[in-house]
């Protein structure tokens, strides 16, 4: 059974929204790490759907973190969308939301990492 | 709704899966309303963290590994017990780095510690006879608690 799924929608103007859903734990960010750091990679605007995630831990945090290190270091954007209350608890409680800015409006988020 | 100082119990051998068992146990709980709903993301969350932190750092070199979890809930007030038999290692007294103030300097992970202080209300830790005690309390949740913003009145926006 399925800890974590990612799911991937090019949006227009070069934006990718990445959608996360489920557990974003031990075992959940394991199974996502590898597709999410592969978009990080390639692409420099990204908006990170957290709508669907109900849980978040820190290995989670360590995923975000990571792929925002590597969009930021080819001079991208990425920002976190719509977080569910005790997700964006933990996005603040850990600073993660002065590191990777937190957005409840999609086209807040499109206009936010657009170039 | 929740029962009286009932100890609830769960022995794990400090596999990487036992976390998944622990999660299992921590939502059965709050299924059973031992945990109120208004916390149990709480103590799944510190449960998370401290697990990973044992059976990654503290049981890595132990032979015979185990960890036994007791969580009590006193009129409302929940006592979460993890026990283990790996290295000696006080949380309580860990310091954790600076806050980054940028990507550039941010150095993903070890944002585990700060959230157990962040989400429970007490964190307490021993070593005796060769086994590892720490003690995480969480305080009755507010009867709005699931309005709460992060920068509210609730103690992870503080």
């Amino acid at each position: 059974m399925a800890h974590a799924t990612i799911e991937v929608e090019e949006l227009a103007g070069g934006v990718t929204k990445v959608r996360l859903k489920g557990r974003l734990d031990v075992a959940g960010a394991a199974e996502v790490d590898l597709r999410f750091n592969t978009i990080a990679g390639t692409e420099r605007a990204v908006i990170v759907d957290l709508s669907m995630v109900d849980f978040l831990a820190s290995m989670g945090l360590r995923t975000l973190i990571t792929g925002a290190k590597v969009i930021r270091g080819k001079q991208g954007k990425m920002v976190v969308l719509s977080p569910e209350n005790h997700v964006e608890k933990v996005l603040v409680s850990s600073g993660t939301n002065l590191l990777i800015p937190i957005l409840h409006d999609e086209q807040a988020a499109i206009a936010a990492v657009s170039h | 709704m929740a029962e009286r100082s009932t100890v609830h119990e769960l022995d794990l051998g400090g596999a990487p899966s036992d976390l998944a068992r622990a999660a299992r146990w921590a939502a059965a709980l709050g299924e059973a309303g031992v945990v109120p709903r208004g916390r149990l993301k709480d103590v799944e969350l510190c449960l998370e963290e401290a697990l990973a932190n044992i059976i990654t750092h503290g049981l890595a070199a132990t032979a015979a590994p185990r960890i036994r979890l007791r969580l009590s809930n006193s009129a409302g007030r929940l006592l979460l017990e993890i026990e283990d038999n790996g290295a000696p290692f006080d949380p309580v007294r860990f310091v954790p780095p600076p806050r980054a103030r940028s990507l550039e300097e941010a150095r993903p992970g070890g944002s585990g510690i700060t959230l157990m202080r962040q989400f429970s209300d007490g964190m307490g830790y021993a070593c005796k006879d060769g086994l590892n005690l720490l003690s995480l309390s969480f305080a009755p949740a507010p009867a709005l608690d699931s309005g709460v913003k992060p920068g509210g009145s609730s103690k992870p926006g503080r």
